[in-house]
């Protein structure tokens, strides 16, 4: 049974390694979207670093927006879609496995560059492991929470405001105590507390979501 | 069982679907009027929030329901995934608009509230913004609904929606409540909740009542126009027109 | 072992609430072999999705063996005994052949060595393109790497939605030799093709479909 799962993720990380080129892409937006800001609010330190949590974690979610409308895409048009459906291996542990390989692909490359964009925005630095923890364990919830969303608008050529309407919602939590981690981190506060919760969250996530998945994947194609 | 059986029917719930709408209706409608009636002009004015807590009589019960209606819609999701009970899924679908409403009116009442207690109309108070978030959850329900177009499809993805939504909703609630408390301060304070009134508790109660029998009706009325809709091309509802 | 056999019985389907046919009913026992006509939009893809469980029938059953079957209106899981080859050929065009054919054989839970997926790839003609990536395959090709499961799997029951389509009259062939052999060794095929497959040693028997 798991060597399916192995099987599916390493097919992934290896599509994910030959088209390494949209990794980059949504690199560039996750850090773009943090350059551009400062042009907006004016460069005063202090401004920067208090909306910094702020604007990591929506940085995060707009990329994980972006990026997750093509996790199950290309298998939904190509037909492999209907061979996980078909498999006589669990769907929901298939699901993981695609969502294992999409985070390692993508938001695990956020985690790595988070602490130069936070430097950037003038964060100190003694914050910095705080705020990678808080993107470690938050991002993969956000992308289990996402294949709940885009599993479901697979069958939609064109869903990507419809899929921020289904997913943002959700993401709420994960917002709060990710930014809350973060500014307590830098306020020289405790942040185990938020980083906890994060963590009961990905728990959550990773024992119920895949189920969620499965579902919506053979909804959207019947 | 077979009583079940008999009402998953779907002309049988057509018909007699007509009689129970009328009989929430009407008392759904007299209910909310004294409930309002009461809270607006009887009940005696706060002492701490002088005349702008009569709001609350209609504050109140849209919140309930916007609640409820989301539960409701959501243990429906759970059984039209199961059991593909098309009933069920018509309920989700036909409960959704009228939830989002209340939930709707839920957020204004509460803001028009909150304009002479907080001095503005808006205040990122936590009960407030969960509110607002159920508000998106509806619409995220509503816009998958209207987007695809397989009405089954559509139906069985509102229902994972729903459902997933609904486990969310806690969560939610509990992650805004622990935003609030730790960066909003104790700005808003809860106004000590002393035992109500008789005489204003019994219209608040009468007021909750009247409208949930309100939701049941504009409910079932939804089904029936969306059971119609779905079973256009069936025989029973072709011979429902044709005689008439 | 029980030999295979399945069983449909007034079976409804549609795409969405569109009703394509009603109550269609046929048996296929090992050995046999089906092929489904009916003109253009008439459900033959539909059918076929319904048979491996993809979607749910809008009334009637699918028997599949002695298993419990379905209740009525809800959709068949055969998994195990299935290998269906659908209208898309569930190819990754940033993958290798041999490395689709890889993940297609262990989702479908069958432990097959990279040389084994060699050699079928060899007798299909196409060990030359075995290391490049599908995109730049021609049409022919890709079908043929997707039909190359039919020589890896094990499944009883074969459901083939246009097997044949861009395939030349050599490949034809040995696609009819295999689903012949398929056939014979007590198996099941039920198919849908425009172009003419000569089976030489299986009696096929037609599933009409007649739209309503």
């Amino acid at each position: 049974m798991l060597s399916v799962f192995w099987a599916v993720l390493r097919r992934d990380l290896l599509l994910a390694f030959r088209q390494r080129g949209v990794l980059v892409h949504h690199l560039l937006f996750f850090v773009l979207v943090v350059a551009l800001f400062p042009l907006g609010t004016g460069a005063d330190a202090r401004i920067l670093v208090t909306v910094s949590p702020a604007l990591i974690w929506m940085a995060v979610l707009l990329a994980a927006l972006l990026s997750l409308q093509r996790l199950f895409r290309p298998d939904y048009e190509d037909g492999t879609l209907e061979q996980y459906v078909l498999s006589p291996e669990p769907l929901a542990l298939i699901a993981l496995a695609k969502v294992a390989a999409y985070w390692l692909a993508s938001g695990l490359v956020f985690v790595m560059a988070s602490p130069l964009l936070v430097l950037l925005l003038g964060v100190p630095a003694h914050a910095v492991p705080v705020i990678m923890a808080s993107l470690l364990l938050g991002t993969p919830t956000l992308g289990l929470v996402g294949a709940i969303g885009t599993a479901l608008t697979l069958s939609l050529p064109r869903a990507g405001l419809l899929l921020s309407l289904l997913i943002f919602p959700l993401y709420v939590p994960v917002l709060i105590f990710g930014a809350g981690a973060m500014r307590a981190a830098i306020a020289g506060l405790p942040a185990a507390g938020a980083l906890y919760l994060l963590g009961a969250l990905l728990a959550l996530g990773i024992t119920t979501a895949p189920i969620a998945i499965a579902a919506a994947l053979k909804i959207s194609l019947e | 069982m077979l009583w079940l059986h008999r009402f998953g029917s779907l002309p049988y719930f057509y018909r007699i679907s007509r009689p129970i709408a009328l009989a929430l209706a009407v008392p759904g409608v007299l209910l909310a009027a004294y409930g309002v009636y009461g809270g607006l002009v009887e009940a005696p004015v706060d002492y701490q929030q002088g005349d702008a807590f009569r709001i609350l009589y209609i504050h109140v019960p849209s919140a309930w329901l916007s609640l409820f209606g989301y539960t409701s819609m959501a243990v429906a999701g759970f059984v039209a995934l199961v059991w593909r009970l098309k009933l069920a899924e018509i309920f989700l679908v036909a409960a959704a608009p009228v939830g989002a409403s209340f939930t709707f009116l839920a957020l204004v009442t509460g803001s028009i509230w909150g304009k002479p207690m907080w001095g503005t109309w808006w205040v990122w108070d936590a009960r407030l913004t969960s509110e607002l978030i159920l508000l998106f959850l509806y619409l995220g329900v509503i816009a998958l609904h209207n987007a695809i177009e397989s009405p089954r499809t559509a139906a069985r993805a509102c229902s994972l929606l729903a459902l997933v939504g609904v486990i969310n909703v806690p969560i939610i609630h509990y992650s805004v409540e622990w935003w609030n408390t730790l960066h909003q301060g104790p700005t808003v304070t809860r106004f000590g909740r002393p035992a109500m009134e008789m005489d204003m508790l019994v219209p608040l109660l009468c007021a909750a009542l009247g409208f949930t029998l309100i939701f049941g009706w504009l409910t079932l009325w939804g089904m029936r126009a969306q059971l119609l809709w779905r079973e256009r091309r069936s025989r029973w509802v072709k011979r429902l027109f044709s005689d008439g | 072992m029980t030999q295979p056999r399945l069983l449909v019985r007034n079976l409804s389907c549609g795409r969405g609430e569109r009703a394509l046919f009603h109550d269609l009913d046929f048996e296929l026992r090992g050995g046999e072999a089906a092929r489904v006509r009916g003109e253009n939009g008439c459900g033959k893809t539909t059918l076929l999705r319904t048979l491996a469980g993809l979607q749910a029938p809008h009334a009637g059953t699918v028997h599949w063996q002695s298993a419990t079957p379905a209740r009525d209106g809800e959709p068949v899981l055969l998994q195990d005994d299935l290998c269906f080859v659908g209208h898309e050929n569930a190819l990754n065009g940033a993958l290798t052949p041999s490395e689709n054919l890889d993940v297609l054989m262990r989702l479908a839970a069958r432990r097959v060595s990279v040389r084994a997926i060699r050699q079928v790839l060899a007798e299909l003609g196409l060990d030359r393109v075995a290391e490049r990536p599908c995109e730049r395959l021609s049409a022919g090709q890709k079908r043929r790497v997707s039909l190359a499961r039919l020589w890896l799997s094990e499944a009883p029951l074969w459901l083939l939605d246009e097997p044949a389509s861009a395939l030349d009259v050599e490949s034809r062939a040995v696609l009819c030799a295999r689903i012949d052999a398929h056939v014979a060794g007590g198996g099941i095929v039920v198919f849908t093709t425009h172009e003419e497959l000569t089976l030489t040693h299986t009696r096929v028997r037609a599933i009409e479909l007649t739209p309503c």
